[in-house]
């Protein structure tokens, strides 16, 4: 602690010890004691000391009038006593089967899209393996029948043409 | 008693509403001048962040004084800004004082009214105002006041030193 130091606690917390930091307290105390008064410097911190004194004086006087702390605490907790005791979450309605079905493959939320997404993709995939896996049901002679039929119903078609001309 | 909070004990909410309401109640007076209707508005206001932001808050980090006069002086920023109380707001900008032909210092020596006084307080910017109140009236550390007002403890006694002197100016040119 040095007079330079102890200037700048006067001008920022002002002459009161009371406002003055912890731990230079003690320290700067002990200086003013030991301050000489004809020392020049000691002279001008003195003159700060006492201006610093008359402006704690003031400022003491602008007390503030308090509020009217019960009824202001009233108000504080029955506002979020009123809020705490609203359900957070709306209780889910008695569903039937078919609503809960729905409600699975139809959400309501964007982020439950996954759901029908991921049936369709299941019965994609469910189509592809069982049509892979099924015996070919058309004999070859049936697929000649067929190329047969197509056939003839191809030359119909010409003769038509030939006797629209 | 904050992580019953925390967990929504609204029996804890009261305990700590009953103890800081007082101290963040005069705060915002002194901020807003304690003759303004929307105090205990903004009061409210706090205490209903304290509830429904407590999870924010980190005990180790802070204590739950600081926090709440942070969110005070935030609210009462806002109000600033809502009102185009642009003056309160300039930090740096403190309204040049005539000079006055007799020293300063000698004037203080006069006497002077509560009202004086809050006029002076309140014409003083935002942060010097804020300074002084957290150290002078609220009786929190240097060090809690830097944190509130997110600045170190040798910004802050910058900012109490030219708050004192602007004051001791301010109450000086009144009374000429």
């Amino acid at each position: 602690m040095n007079k330079s130091r102890l200037e700048q606690i006067l001008n920022a917390y002002g002459a009161d010890s009371h406002y003055w930091p912890e731990h230079e307290k003690a320290e700067a105390l002990a200086l003013i004691r030991t301050m000489d008064d004809l020392d020049e410097d000691s002279q001008t911190l003195k003159q700060q000391f006492e201006h610093a004194q008359q402006l704690d004086i003031h400022l003491a006087k602008n007390q503030v009038p308090d509020a009217d702390l019960a009824k202001l605490k009233m108000r504080v907790v029955s506002a979020v006593r009123l809020q705490s005791s609203e359900p957070k979450f709306i209780a889910e309605p008695n569903y039937d089967l078919l609503d809960r079905l729905l409600d699975w493959f139809i959400p309501n939320q964007t982020e439950k899209l996954w759901q029908p997404t991921f049936a369709a993709a299941l019965t994609l995939i469910a189509g592809i393996l069982i049509g892979s896996s099924l015996p070919k049901s058309v004999s070859m002679d049936e697929e000649l029948y067929y190329e047969n039929e197509i056939y003839l119903l191809g030359l119909s078609a010409e003769s038509v043409e030939v006797s629209y001309e | 008693m904050i992580t019953a909070l925390q967990a929504g004990d609204v029996t804890a909410y009261e305990q700590l509403v009953s103890t800081h309401l007082q101290p963040i109640n005069r705060y915002i007076r002194r901020m807003l001048g304690y003759q303004a209707n929307e105090t205990d508005d903004l009061t409210q206001e706090v205490f209903l962040k304290l509830w429904h932001k407590s999870s924010q808050f980190n005990p180790d980090k802070a204590i739950l004084t600081t926090w709440l006069h942070q969110l005070a002086r935030n609210l009462c920023i806002d109000h600033f800004r809502r009102n185009k109380n642009w003056h309160l707001l300039d930090s740096e900008g403190a309204e040049p004082v005539a000079e006055s032909e007799t020293e300063p210092d000698s004037l203080l020596g006069s006497v002077r009214s509560a009202e004086h006084i809050q006029a002076a307080i309140q014409s003083l910017p935002e942060r010097q105002r804020s300074a002084l109140i957290l150290c002078h009236y609220q009786g929190l550390s240097n060090k809690q006041a830097a944190d509130i007002l997110d600045t170190s403890v040798e910004a802050l006694e910058s900012l109490l030193s030219r708050a004192r002197s602007n004051l001791k100016q301010r109450l000086a040119v009144t009374s000429t």
